[in-house]
């Protein structure tokens, strides 16, 4: 059953370089598409031609996997041949300013609006004020103040006539008016008046009472003169600008004849600029004092006029907010950018047609647009103009792209998308009106209709786990786009790297690539995925490994990058974050952990794991042992590390499974009668994994057969209840792990990892320990059940049960079976010799 | 009054004192209208103005009367105290010194202000002397009452008197293009420029005297000027004809007027302000080609 090591040729799957049939990666082209993403790139293709309720994307996969370029690419080609949405903008609400309107207007058609607006305003700035200081208004206007101001003298001098006439004099006050008797148009004294006969006396009171009478009746009806007055200069003022104001707005009018909305609030506008016409006749800017401005807007705020904050410019309630503007002016034009940053920061939007936007902090203002306040006299003011966009409305009509675990980092920014999504429209809510902290009087803009197809990027674990937590979100993100993280590595593939890695060049400027260096890079991108079959899409760690060649092939004044500058990149990768391995290996070497990689020793086992702190891992051996000893009536191993709450549950299972094996393995038709400890020596965290559990076993039927263990080898592989060595994790880092040890010793030629067989596609070893297997030196045995391991381990056939049902005597299992017949039959004995004397003991008292 | 560009040096000829305009303050509207053509002639001739309070006698002696009442802009009555009308007097003496300092200030002319007690027409003519121009825009006032004034201002102290009555028109009385210019327009509206400046030629050195005013003050505000022949025409017939012309400014001489009366008749027949030149204007005013 002597099983031979793995050939040096398997144990590093080198590039065919041969296969390419470019020099450097400037002659391969760009490779526009996905590698190995058809699932993922069906699912987009579904997501975004569908459009439906709920029919948002989830783009799910591991981070560095490409994920925001791959959809950012694939989106740019959608949205070409997509008609660039409608423009939206705010504007002043006449009739209720605290409500501005949203006004629905063709791509690219809300900066003419607007233009035009300040257009109409400046003409007006001019041909109004000409208008008032013409002579025919200012005829008109003064005929009717002096018609006013003659009517209300006139009522005086006639009731100032009769007076005088009744010898009483109308005087003015300082808060009114008095009558008082007079002499020679001087008002009677006290004395004087007393002087008089009573009856005349008697007759001036009665008369100033009743022209007090009539003073009063003639000073009520004085408020509805003025506002006959006012109605009157308003109407004067009206038909006067009426004409200017329509002359003014007839384009505008005439540009936006076929959208209703638009026209009918241009009407408003007119309407308001006619009935406000004197604000243009109103000395503005410096020639305001600080005072009247201070007073007129401490009295708008005082009235609660909100929508519009005083003291400013007070045409400013004409313009156009422009919220969004999908016309070319507004986007940022040229190809598609690879990367969702440069997306973001150019405002997040990407070429033409339907909007790309990348929300790269989507708080809950930045999704759904906030409204902004200025500070007026130490009152936070608002208008329709200080609406801020959002995210949403940037996107609308197209795609917005959101990272999932940014957006759920966000106070309340995932409750705010999900309600936009579920009710089709972007209200604009500060998160304060939200939580009821601030009382501020705020704007409550109209909402926007949402038409958008939200695409989240997150890694696997948050998807399940909102689809698991979050009820709305299945019904929300109906859409899987699962980006694969590995990919075939056939020559096909190989080819469509190279030109990924062409294509990351150009974009990161690096200097080229030769054949040895992509070579280099397609094994790296193995060794990454822990395949060497299989290639990693993660590609964040190889553009990372390629800058840092490009930066010492640069230093070294190289034009190219090759596989040197690859390996050197790694080495330096190593080196850098090496100080916790350097640490370990030399606790090892120095026998402050004890693990013995010469001679051999009973139920004593090298096992191997790997430690793993943040972005670097490494292999490490552990000593397994393992002891047993006659149990009681059954076959009981104590897991140490899972008694003492070191041992996770996965360990804990692969304990079990041994338990297992040994009970179907020796002596099917005798209870068994065994107890074992097992433990993972000067170990101090947790262990969990069960990779681990074949070398347990090894040590266990060592220690069972008392049969010796080489200590030149060290084990890794997880075992089943037939002993039958399974795959697992981590393989090149473990066998590498065992073999810095060795190496530091010295090495003996007899030492060497066993892995399961299945492993054996996994490796990528590095070149010196494929070096030293070539030499001879050291050693990879692929095994596939525990039979072969025994045997290589322990130098002794692990033994097959014969016809008669034993195992070969000498073999190892036949030792482990005698021993274990022998705890058994020391077992019966023990408790018939009980029994005999608890009889005893029974009759005497008897 | 003073004349334009310098030509006629007044200051040397009226013993060193600047010419001043003259006119009555308190709170009400048509106040404030006479202040503000006070300010416009001020500035168009160069004069000191001069702001002047009167604590009405006859409101003193009405709170002291026992059944006086006083009944608000709102139409309410309400008893009338004697220590608070003071204080609602003196209160309107510092409201209108305000208002009066503003206005001055914006049009950039020399101001003061001054309190007296007495009836408020009669103390502001008491107080005129030669060459003093006094504003008088009086609405609610005997025209008696205001033609005694304009008596005592012009005959007694020699003084000239520009006299607004109801129903003139004030806002195009008297344009200043070169104020507006500055930007120191005095009501929202602003002014309409080019009325004339007319005046009454009743065939005095008096009538001439104001003629060649009048022909100044138009050169100076930039309108048009008209003289108007009396030949034994009524002031009010005249005035009419100055109301028809669409007169701003009519110039009189104040010795030609009758009674008491004619003054207010005239103004409100001219619809317009009449600037009422003192006696004896003709023999110290100068010629016509160099007005005073």
């Amino acid at each position: 059953m002597a099983i031979d090591p793995v050939p040096s040729d398997l144990l590093y799957r080198a590039c065919d370089t041969s296969q390419f049939d470019f020099e450097t990666t400037l002659d391969l082209e760009d490779h526009s598409g996905l590698v190995g993403q058809e699932r993922a790139l069906e699912a987009l293709s579904f997501g975004t031609a569908i459009r439906r309720q709920g029919y948002n994307i989830f783009v799910l996969g591991p981070d560095g996997a490409g994920k925001h370029e791959a959809v950012l690419r694939f989106l740019a080609g959608v949205t070409q041949r997509e008609s660039a949405p409608s423009d939206w903008v705010y504007v002043n609400n006449f009739q209720t300013p605290h409500k501005p309107v949203a006004l629905q207007l063709g791509a690219g058609t809300g900066r003419i609006l607007k233009e035009g607006m300040l257009r109409v305003i400046d003409d007006l700035k001019v041909t109004i004020p000409s208008v008032l200081e013409s002579e025919e208004y200012q005829n008109r206007r003064q005929s009717i103040d002096e018609e006013f101001q003659e009517k209300q003298e006139h009522v005086f001098e006639e009731l100032r006539v009769k007076a005088e006439g009744e010898g009483i004099a109308l005087l003015r006050t300082p808060a009114g008016f008095a009558f008082a008797p007079v002499h020679d148009g001087n008002v009677l004294k006290p004395d004087e008046f007393n002087a008089l006969p009573e009856s005349e006396r008697k007759r001036i009171e009665s008369t100033i009472q009743s022209l007090q009478k009539e003073l009063a009746e003639t000073l009520e009806r004085i408020p509805s003169w003025q506002k006959e007055h006012h109605q009157r200069v308003r109407d004067l003022n009206r038909e006067m600008a009426e004409r200017s104001v329509e002359r003014a707005m007839r384009d505008l009018h005439a540009l936006f004849a076929t959208l209703p909305p638009v026209t009918a609030w241009l009407d408003a506008v007119m309407a308001d600029l006619i009935e406000n016409i004197g604000t243009f006749a109103v000395p503005r800017g410096e020639d305001v004092p600080e005072q009247m401005r201070m007073m007129v807007a401490m009295q708008a705020l005082l009235q609660g006029r909100n929508g519009m904050p005083s003291g400013t410019d007070p045409f400013r309630r004409y313009e156009v907010n422009v919220v969004v503007d999908n016309g070319r002016e507004g986007r940022t034009t040229g190809t598609a950018s690879r990367r969702a940053q440069d997306v973001a920061d150019a405002g997040g939007y990407i070429g033409g047609g339907s909007p790309i936007v990348y929300e790269d902090h989507p708080t809950m203002a930045n999704l759904l647009g906030r409204i902004e306040h200025m500070s007026q006299m130490g009152a936070l003011v608002t208008d329709f103009m200080l609406i801020k966009p959002g995210a949403l409305h940037r996107a609308n009509g197209g795609y917005l792209l959101i990272d999932a675990l940014k957006i759920l980092r966000e106070p309340l920014a995932w409750e705010a998308l999900k309600r936009a999504i579920r009710r089709r429209k972007i209200v604009v809510e500060s998160v304060g009106d939200y939580l009821s902290l601030v009382s501020t009087v705020s704007l409550e803009p109209d909402p926007i209709p949402l038409d958008v197809k939200i695409i989240l990027l997150g890694d696997r674990y948050l998807y399940y786990m909102l689809s698991n937590l979050d009820p709305d979100f299945g019904e929300l993100f109906k859409v899987a786009a699962d980006f694969e993280d590995e990919i075939d590595r056939e020559p096909e593939n190989d080819l469509l790297y190279a030109r990924l890695i062409a294509g990351t060049c150009r974009e990161e400027n690096l200097l080229p690539i030769d054949r040895s260096g992509v070579g280099r890079l397609i094994e790296r991108s193995s060794r990454q995925a822990e395949d060497a079959e299989k290639l990693s899409t993660i590609m964040r760690p190889i553009v990372d490994l390629m800058c840092e060649a490009d930066h010492i092939a640069r230093s070294a004044g190289a034009t190219l990058i090759t596989a040197d500058h690859i390996d050197q990149a790694v080495e330096a990768q190593i080196a850098r974050a090496d100080r916790l391995r350097e640490r370990s290996l030399e606790m090892i070497t120095r026998d402050i952990i004890i693990v013995d990689t010469e001679g051999e020793c009973v139920g004593q086992v090298n096992g191997l794991s790997v430690l793993s702190m943040g972005s670097v891992s490494f292999g490490r051996p552990s000593r397994i042992t393992a002891r047993v000893r006659m149990g009681l009536g059954s076959a009981r191993i104590v897991d140490i590390e899972r008694e003492v709450a070191l041992g996770g549950p996965i360990h804990t299972k692969g304990v079990l499974i041994l338990s297992g094996y040994i009970s179907g393995q020796f002596l099917p038709e005798i209870p068994l009668s065994m107890s074992a400890s097992i433990v993972f020596e000067q170990s101090y965290g947790g262990i969990d994994g069960d990779s681990a559990s074949s070398a347990e076993l090894y040590a266990l039927i060592s220690a069972l057969a008392e049969a010796p263990i080489a200590q030149g080898l060290a084990v890794t592989g997880s075992v089943n209840q037939h002993g039958e060595v399974q795959a697992i994790g981590g393989v090149n880092d473990k066998i590498e792990g065992f073999f810095d040890i060795c190496m530091r010793r010295g090495l003996t030629g007899d030492q060497g990892v066993l892995i399961p067989a299945a492993n054996v596609k996994h490796l990528m070893l590095r070149q010196d320990v494929v070096d030293a297997v070539e030499r001879g030196m050291f050693a990879i045995y692929p095994v596939e059940h525990i039979e072969e391991g025994v045997e290589l381990l322990m130098g002794t056939p692990a033994g097959v049960r014969q016809a008669d049902g034993k195992f070969p005597p000498g073999t190892i299992f036949a030792r482990a079976e005698e021993r274990l017949a022998a705890f058994a039959d020391n077992q019966r004995r023990f408790a018939q010799r009980s029994d005999d004397v608890n009889n005893s003991k029974n009759r005497k008292g008897a | 009054m003073a004349a334009p560009d310098g030509k006629v040096k007044v200051a040397e000829e009226r013993a060193g004192a600047q010419t001043r305009i003259i006119v009555g303050l308190d709170t009400s509207l048509a106040a404030r209208e006479a202040l503000q053509l006070a300010v416009r002639l001020a500035a168009s001739v160069d004069a000191r103005l001069k702001g002047v309070f009167v604590e009405d006698e006859n409101l003193l002696g009405l709170a002291d009367l026992p059944f006086a009442r006083e009944i608000s802009f709102s139409g309410e009555v309400r008893n009338i105290d004697p220590e608070r009308m003071l204080r609602a007097i003196k209160a309107q003496a510092e409201s209108a010194r305000r208002v009066l300092a503003r206005i001055a200030s914006q049009a950039q002319v020399e101001w003061s202000f001054d309190i007296r007690r007495g009836r408020p027409l009669s103390v502001l003519a008491e107080n005129m002397v030669r060459d003093d121009t006094l504003v008088i825009r009086s609405p609610g006032v005997a025209s008696r009452e205001i033609g005694r004034a304009v008596r005592a201002a012009t005959r007694d102290a020699r003084a000239d008197v520009l006299l607004v009555s109801s129903g003139a028109g004030l806002r195009s009385s008297l344009s200043l293009p070169q104020l507006e210019r500055q930007g120191m327009l005095l009501t929202t509206q602003g002014t309409l420029p080019g009325r004339p400046v007319a005046a009454i030629d009743e065939g005095t050195s008096g009538g001439e005297a104001c003629s060649a005013f009048a022909e100044m003050l138009a050169a100076r505000t930039g309108a048009p000027f008209l003289r108007l022949s009396a030949r034994g025409q009524s002031p009010v017939d005249l005035a009419a004809a100055a109301r028809q012309s669409g007169v701003g400014i009519l110039v009189v001489n104040a010795d030609w007027l009758g009674n008491d009366d004619d003054a207010v008749s005239l103004s409100a027949a001219a619809g317009c302000p009449v600037l009422l030149l003192g006696k004896d204007r003709g023999s110290h005013s100068g010629s016509a080609e160099n007005p005073v």
